[in-house]
């Protein structure tokens, strides 16, 4: 079965800076916005862009992810011809291993694409919250003649030093590239979304094929670029959010709370699809009192919320006050609990009274490079106990008990990660 | 798998600004279409082949029900059917009362195998058990049984047929919506019969020219005894006529109508209709409310239905009403115990 372009979407990385929310779950499957998972952008794009041939690569823990994609249905990506494919690393009769880097997790796959005999292979990550259409950056890519095509984006010169950054021409074609550079030639970021002509991919990864932990950004890129092909960047000027760090997923977040957002989750165009499940209506009670937020379906409303997103089946309890906060699906926030600025995974019970996000900023006990906002960070599956307060910059993960606070607190900088089988 | 399923679909809607619609695919209770619950006990009770019978409207409903996957129907066995009435020849009309339409439904009966049909209309709302329903009859040797509940509240006899029964459950009276409150019990509209019986029955009141099921069929078989009544404990309502669709959609504001109906034997299924999260903004003020997908609230709601899609502008004041999906209340504007059906204007 011939495709003009099939899309090879990486959603193996464990994404290690969300600290405890991609503990059990791998990024792309990690909640966004109250009823969607980070996958759920790149996929929808991909649908809405007429490509209707997907492989989705996993590796790091993919249960939450297979059971979320499942034969597509929710994308229309259950297809006779096509459709979405799960792709783990498989044992081979020699050379068996894990994907070692990107571009080796797509080496690994060079059947599943040649079965479709693609002209263009669309590569994507799961890792990034935007809306985009892949048919207008293909039109591109052939207008151009380019065999490689990168999708990049002005930031702000002063954050460019963040990024791996494309240096291109007036005609878009790209002279050079600088990983995070301290003098920036260029503010074009590097999105990580890339368009190869087949062809010219399957040979650059053949020849790369030694290289280990082989990576688009730091071999295949560089790799095309020496040999003199033809690359160009396709400029994305729409919203476009990585979400990679805790502050930067808790403030994607909250801008969706604004009046209105950058990114518009409401218009009928382009809209993105997330596997739901028909669930009761939201119900606010008498008394609850709620401002600047978005509820997925199934919440029980008889506190206060203010300026946060509570995901499907949330319940906030009479006296209850969530502010700040990203609560996702399943979670109980039970009587008079007070939770400012806190990230609780899903199914997850705060007690009674209990107070998060109140204190002093500390530095981080546990893990400084993952815990430096002033964010609680809550687990999934995770109980906490009735009455406890816990300050800020804090993670906690796992049945915890009264006992697991000395003197019912923990402080800021702290963190109580259970082990569970 | 001992049943299939013969839903009675061919209402058109008793709600004027839904006009369009047929009375099974009124929104109820949020993102819910008034089929869905008696679909969704059926599928429950493990039964995999049933069949819609519309008539009035169809074209939302068939629009509601053309993906049946979102109730586990599209399988290779059994599924999910439509029938409505066909124009041939022999029959220039629409279906001439219950027998009729029934009746069209039975080459679909013959095709399956199954010993028992049960017959629900597309306009109730509720989750029961439809297996404890045929143990009940089975055990009581029952010709005809008749899922029966408590008079709902603040309605009128004549919407009912009022049953009495003894205290076997057996039928003593079955009166069809008379003026006249005569029993605390009336008939959901929901029976249990063999699948041979109920095929021979018809056959039999369509050679006497008999024209409705209830009158007609089960009337006159209350005599021999045989007909039973099973009482539904739980929640049931009808949305047959305005005031009902009403009451009916207020009912889901009470905590245990939504626990009886949601958190019931069964899940109600429902078509999936990708609406993104609802959205309360900064002067926004909901109290006693339930809110579907999509809807964006910036003004003040009480005691109210708000459903999917719907927008409520600023300093808007809606109280005691039913807001219908994709509908929008301008900035300012105050709605009171209304259906509102205004769309938005662009």
């Amino acid at each position: 079965m011939k495709k003009r372009m099939i899309a090879m979407l990486l959603a193996g990385g464990q994404g290690s800076r969300l600290g405890v929310l991609t503990a059990k779950v791998a990024k792309p499957a990690v909640s966004f916005g109250g009823k969607y998972r980070i996958i759920d952008f790149p996929l929808s794009n991909c649908v809405n862009s007429n490509v209707d041939t997907v492989g989705v690569l996993t590796q790091y823990r993919p249960l939450r992810l297979n059971d979320h994609i499942g034969i597509g249905i929710s994308w229309d990506l259950d297809r006779p011809n096509g459709g979405v494919h799960i792709l783990p690393p498989y044992e081979k009769s020699s050379d068996s291993e894990w994907y070692t880097g990107t571009a080796n997790a797509i080496y690994q796959n060079i059947e599943f694409m040649d079965s479709y005999c693609p002209e263009y292979v669309l590569i994507l990550s799961g890792d990034h919250i935007y809306k985009m259409n892949y048919e207008d950056m293909l039109e591109n890519h052939v207008r151009c003649g380019a065999s490689v095509s990168i999708a990049s984006m002005p930031v702000p010169w002063e954050e460019a030093s963040r990024f791996g950054v494309v240096i291109a021409d007036e005609t878009g074609r790209i002279r050079g590239f600088e990983e995070k550079p301290a003098q920036p030639k260029s503010n074009l970021a590097s999105m990580g979304i890339y368009i190869f002509d087949y062809k010219v991919l399957r040979e650059a990864l053949i020849a790369s094929s030694d290289v280990p932990g082989c990576d688009f950004g730091k071999h295949v890129i560089p790799y095309c670029f020496e040999k003199g092909m033809p690359m160009y960047t396709y400029e994305f000027t729409g919203y476009w959010k990585d979400v990679g760090t805790l502050s930067s997923y808790w403030e994607a977040n909250m801008g969706l709370l604004d009046e209105k957002p950058e990114l518009d989750l409401y218009e009928k165009f382009d809209q993105i699809y997330t596997k739901t499940e028909p669930l009761p209506p939201a119900y606010f009670a008498p008394g609850s009192r709620v401002t600047r937020s978005s509820f997925g379906d199934g919440v029980v409303i008889e506190g206060t919320v203010d300026h946060s997103v509570l995901g499907p089946g949330v319940v906030v309890e009479r006296g209850a006050v969530v502010r700040d906060s990203v609560v996702m699906q399943g979670t109980r926030i039970r009587e008079g609990a007070r939770v400012t600025k806190a990230i609780i995974s899903e199914e997850s019970v705060v007690g009674a009274g209990a107070v998060l996000g109140e204190g002093e900023y500390a530095e981080s006990v546990f893990d400084k490079k993952v815990y430096c906002s002033d964010l609680v960070t809550v687990d999934e599956k995770t109980v906490i106990p009735d009455g406890v307060r816990i300050g800020v910059n804090t993670a906690i993960s796992g049945v915890t008990q009264e006992a697991d606070y000395p003197g019912g607190v923990l402080a800021s900088g702290g963190a109580i990660i259970k082990e569970r089988r | 798998m001992k049943m299939i399923g013969l839903i009675l679909a061919g209402g058109g809607s008793p709600v004027r600004e839904m006009s369009q619609k047929a009375t099974a695919a009124l929104p109820v209770a949020g993102g819910f279409n008034a089929i869905d619950f008696s679909l969704s006990c059926m599928v429950h009770a493990g039964i995999t082949s049933v069949a819609v019978i519309s008539q009035v409207n169809s074209r939302h409903l068939n629009h509601h029900l053309k993906d049946s996957t979102w109730w586990e129907f599209g399988r290779k066995k059994g599924g999910l059917f439509l029938i409505s009435p066909v124009v041939t020849p022999e029959n220039q009309s629409w279906y001439d009362g219950t027998v009729e339409a029934l009746l069209d439904s039975v080459d679909f009966m013959d095709s399956c195998h199954e010993p028992y049909v049960i017959i629900a209309s597309g306009d109730g709302v509720y989750n029961m058990d439809f297996n404890k329903a045929l143990d009940c009859h089975i055990e009581k040797g029952a010709e005809i049984t008749i899922i029966t509940s408590r008079f709902p509240d603040g309605r009128r006899c004549e919407s009912f047929g009022q049953i009495i029964a003894d205290e076997n459950g057996r039928v003593i009276s079955l009166s069809e919506k008379i003026s006249e409150r005569v029993s605390d019990e009336v008939s959901c509209g929901i029976y249990i019969l063999r699948r041979r019986a109920l095929i021979s029955m018809l056959e039999e009141a369509r050679l006497a020219g008999k024209k409705d099921f209830v009158t007609d069929v089960i009337c006159p078989r209350i005599s021999e005894g045989r007909v039973f009544a099973c009482r539904h404990e739980g929640y049931w309502n009808s949305v047959t006529a305005a005031d009902a669709y009403f009451s009916c959609n207020m009912d889901f504001l009470r905590a245990e109508v939504r626990k009886d109906v949601f958190c019931g034997p069964s899940p109600i299924l429902s078509k999936v209709c990708d609406t993104a999260p609802v959205k309360l903004l900064a002067d926004a003020d909901v109290q006693n409310c339930i809110v579907t997908g999509g809807a964006v609230i910036a003004g003040e709601v009480r005691d109210s239905v708000v459903f999917e899609r719907v927008k409520i502008g600023k300093g808007a004041v809606v109280r005691n009403s039913i807001l219908l999906p994709n509908t929008a209340v301008p900035d300012g504007m105050h709605v009171q115990d209304c259906i509102y059906a205004e769309k938005p204007r662009f």
